[in-house]
């Protein structure tokens, strides 16, 4: 088991050394829950980025990536290669409304947009199948499955995926507010309880310690 | 597991039966917890507008069989999924000229038909007039339009009535299109005006007519058959690139409607590292419902991760629109001037 794993057991009382139920096979639970957390933690954060190379070719404007390890989250930065230009980010309404016929010119790429979750197109489409341009990429990590596999987290978040994996445990065993508890430290030590208020009913907004009504001066 | 998911509901429902504590299904039912699931993955899609997916259809589509009756549906092939309901029901009848619809009535027979008729939808393409509108499906999970475009051309939506109103051969009118209309909801399908003059692409491969060019594959899962993807592996980078061609083809950026699960083998719609926030409004649904294993506590807390998920996905939305530069512009103006033309001088005389 690795850190995180460990430090799990730790608070829910299990032997680490000589575990009784999280041998081998029942540490699975555990271990999804880890990987949950780490995969939320990266779509918070946008923690784990990448670079990749994508070689253009000639008159194709969309592209469909599929990750070798992990999932595609959404592009940071593009820059064409060859020009040393940064690509805009844009979308297919608005180039629309600014020239209906983007589609069909040729030329070097302006810019790109993100369509669902793992299609990059590009405005224009290249003319010529060299090139390439180079995309930042934010990863959600994919499940690590081994003690010794890599976890992509920072360790500064090691903490709130312990929580998570533990409130998580203890809702599986049916304690809602051991569950309810841990989940509130999660968000603590993820440094977002402000964004989600522990009561589901209280919709969070944006406020000010100022009166909403003007002050007549003196 | 990132490339091929490799997940489906089986492995999903022993997740669930873990939290849950009754591995054995003895208070909450496979079909409850599957029924559960269809119902808080629309949910939570109505909620987030997360999944969104891009596809490339083949003008003219291609099915796995045509039918005619309402009750040969029920006994097409359970491993096939595309059919295409050719020609016209007529009371209990099928017709496939108007006409027929008089004799049958037994009045004078004397309309005439503007085309042949058809019972796939590649027939319409062969060299005569077609005597009804062509319909195309869209994908199997698609719930609204965001973008579409025909041979690299946006065109816009109308409808029916619009059409019929400024075009009296719609039916016939070939060129390129300009606009689609919905065809129905149920039957999922949408026509494009005016019908496209399509040659078959080029490259034939396979029996018969020249259904298949080189790259297209077949696809049930989204609901279209031909989908043409060149796949341009390149392991080195980490990554494999498909291209989505949008020559010749309609290009369709869509809002997905989850498809339901049926099976134990499916696989849902939404990746591994969103399938928890679904799990977790199921877990609230099931420890809430009236049952034996009814746990308020539980309910709640479950269902609180399920709010706390659509923050978080809604914040995931979001950050793929953070490369984006906004401008500040003045309300009511057009932000640009599409065609640029010399202007003459308002002074300029009259000629």
């Amino acid at each position: 088991m690795n850190s995180i794993e460990q430090k799990v057991l730790e608070l829910v009382g299990e032997n680490v050394d000589a575990p009784d139920v999280f041998t081998e096979a029942g540490i699975t639970q555990i271990r999804d829950s880890v990987n949950d957390a780490i995969q939320e933690i990266a779509i918070l954060t946008g923690g784990l980025k990448r670079q990749y190379f994508l070689p253009l070719r000639a008159g194709q404007a969309f592209y469909r990536f599929r990750l070798q390890s992990g999932y595609f989250g959404w592009v940071t930065d593009a820059w064409d290669i060859v020009r040393r230009a940064r690509l805009e980010q844009t979308d297919p309404i608005r180039l629309s409304a600014y020239d209906p016929r983007w589609m069909t010119g040729s030329g070097y790429p302006d810019a790109y947009m993100q369509l669902g979750g793992d299609v990059i197109g590009f405005y224009r489409k290249p003319s010529s199948s060299s090139g390439g341009i180079e995309l930042t990429i934010v990863e959600i990590p994919e499940e690590y499955s081994g003690d010794t596999d890599r976890i992509k987290l920072r360790d500064s978040f090691h903490s709130a995926a312990v929580h998570f994996a533990v409130g998580e445990f203890w809702a599986s065993r049916g304690d809602a507010k051991e569950a309810s508890a841990h989940g509130r430290m999660y968000l603590d030590a993820l440094g977002m309880k402000e964004m989600y208020s522990t009561s589901r009913w209280a919709t969070p907004s944006l406020s000010t310690g100022k009166e909403p009504w003007p002050r007549a001066t003196a | 597991m990132a490339e091929g998911y490799g997940v489906n509901w089986g492995d999903e429902l022993d997740k669930l039966r873990t939290y849950l504590r009754d591995p054995s299904g003895n208070i909450w039912t496979d079909a409850f917890l599957r029924h559960s699931w269809n119902d808080v993955q629309q949910n939570f899609q109505h909620r987030t507008r997360v999944l969104e997916d891009v596809i490339a259809q083949r003008v003219p589509q291609l099915y796995h069989f045509g039918y005619m009756h309402d009750w040969e549906f029920a006994l097409l092939p359970t491993d096939m999924s595309q059919f295409y309901q050719c020609l016209t029901r007529h009371g209990e009848n099928i017709i496939c000229h108007r006409w027929e619809s008089q004799q049958l009535a037994g009045t004078t027979v004397d309309i005439s038909d503007c085309g042949a008729h058809f019972t796939q939808a590649w027939e319409a393409y062969m060299g005569l007039a077609p005597g009804e509108v062509i319909r195309m499906k869209f994908p199997q999970n698609f719930n609204s339009v965001k973008f579409i475009a025909y041979d690299e051309e946006p065109i816009g939506g109308t409808t029916r009535k619009a059409v019929q109103s400024c075009d009296p051969s719609y039916v016939t009118t070939e060129g390129a299109p300009v606009a689609f209309y919905d065809y129905g909801e149920t039957d999922n399908s949408y026509v494009l005006y005016p019908k496209p003059s399509v040659a078959f692409q080029s490259d034939p491969e396979g029996d018969g007519v020249a259904f298949y060019a080189s790259g297209d594959t077949e696809s049930d899962e989204t609901g279209v058959i031909a989908v043409r993807d060149d796949s341009t592996p390149s392991a080195v980078f980490g990554a494999s690139v498909d291209i989505v061609h949008t020559e010749n083809n309609v290009f369709l950026v869509y809002d997905v409607s989850p498809n339901d699960l049926e099976t134990i083998s499916d696989e849902p719609d939404y990746p591994p590292f969103l399938r928890k926030y679904i799990r977790y409004g199921v877990l609230s649904r099931a420890y809430g419902s009236n049952t034996d294993g009814k746990i308020q506590s539980l309910a709640d807390y479950w269902g609180a991760r399920y709010d706390v998920g659509v923050e978080c996905v809604k914040r995931y939305v979001r950050n793929r629109r953070t490369d984006r530069d906004y401008r500040l512009t003045t309300k009511g103006l057009s932000p640009r001037r599409n065609l640029r033309h010399p202007r003459l001088p308002d002074a300029y005389p009259a000629v």
